[in-house]
């Protein structure tokens, strides 16, 4: 069976997403969540050489780069709430597909922030994404 | 409802919502930069944002007290390990794999994280949350078109 490469690459992201919602879940059990988004972002340093763009980084624009910075300290702080979760005894199964939903807030903010328009479909992941927010809290 | 208003008083339910609060932030934000920045570069930059937060939290005692080296080994090890998810996600746009496609197959990663919650951690789920699970998982599916 030949598999192509796309696919090997999408189907291994699949497994190292999923397989950092248990850990998160392991880690928390041993350290406290300060602790371990620390760990973890010494995790994400140790690849940051093979995404290193040396000077090109320079020449974007200062408006961009504080963007993707911003977007870095809340991904930072989201991390941290989700350990928190898990800390607090929430359970692997559920804090993951629970904080999942989060594409929703993005969907309901981008009328409003990048003035896009909400479609029906998108609509409809709303009102599940708020259905499996009481479910799973349930 | 009793149990979701038990639910209510928990902490991990608000942390969980001050996590999509977070992410929802950083999606906006990435989405933002990522229109001029192409994608590794921007994986690169987004780490440097996230160095002052874990700057800050070193100030925390419990980060000097916890020596636990395997939850300091699980918590590097999920650093590298979701970091090299993002690096296959992006080597699998890299091989012509379809955007949709790659971000929906993807998007279901909390199905694997519950496999293997149920069968490494032993977790178990009641009916509503199952079904909860499920709604999660169409609202998933939907937004990463």
């Amino acid at each position: 069976m030949h598999l192509a490469p796309w696919l090997i690459y999408t189907i291994l992201a699949l497994i190292c997403f999923g397989l950092g919602g248990l850990l998160q879940k392991l880690s928390t059990d041993r350290v406290s969540a300060e602790s371990a988004l620390v760990w973890l972002v010494v995790g994400f340093l140790v690849l940051q050489p093979l995404v290193y763009p040396g000077k090109s980084a320079l020449q974007y624009s200062t408006k961009s780069i504080v963007f993707v910075l911003v977007a870095g300290v809340l991904n930072a702080l989201g991390s941290w709430a989700v350990l928190a979760a898990m800390k607090s005894g929430g359970k692997a199964s559920i804090v993951v597909p629970l904080t999942a939903v989060y594409p929703m807030v993005v969907c309901v903010l981008s009328p409003l922030l990048l003035h896009e328009h909400i479609t029906a479909l998108q609509g409809l992941g709303i009102a599940c994404g708020m259905g499996a927010i009481f479910l799973l809290a349930s | 409802m009793g149990s979701f208003s038990g639910t209510f008083k928990t902490r991990w339910f608000w942390y969980s919502i001050l996590t999509i609060i977070g992410w929802a932030g950083w999606a906006l934000f990435l989405k933002l930069g990522s229109e001029e920045i192409p994608a590794e570069p921007t994986l690169f930059l987004q780490t440097a944002g996230m160095i002052p937060v874990a700057l800050a939290l070193l100030l925390n005692e419990t980060v000097r007290t916890s020596g636990d080296r395997k939850g300091i080994g699980y918590s590097i090890l999920n650093g590298i390990i979701t970091g090299a998810g993002i690096l296959c996600l992006l080597a699998a746009y890299r091989h012509g794999g379809n955007t949709s496609v790659v971000a929906v197959t993807t998007s279901l990663y909390p199905l694997v994280t519950f496999a293997l919650a149920v069968v490494l951690l032993h977790e178990k789920l009641t009916k509503t949350q199952l079904v909860g699970m499920a709604l999660a998982t169409v609202s998933i599916v939907i937004f990463s078109h």
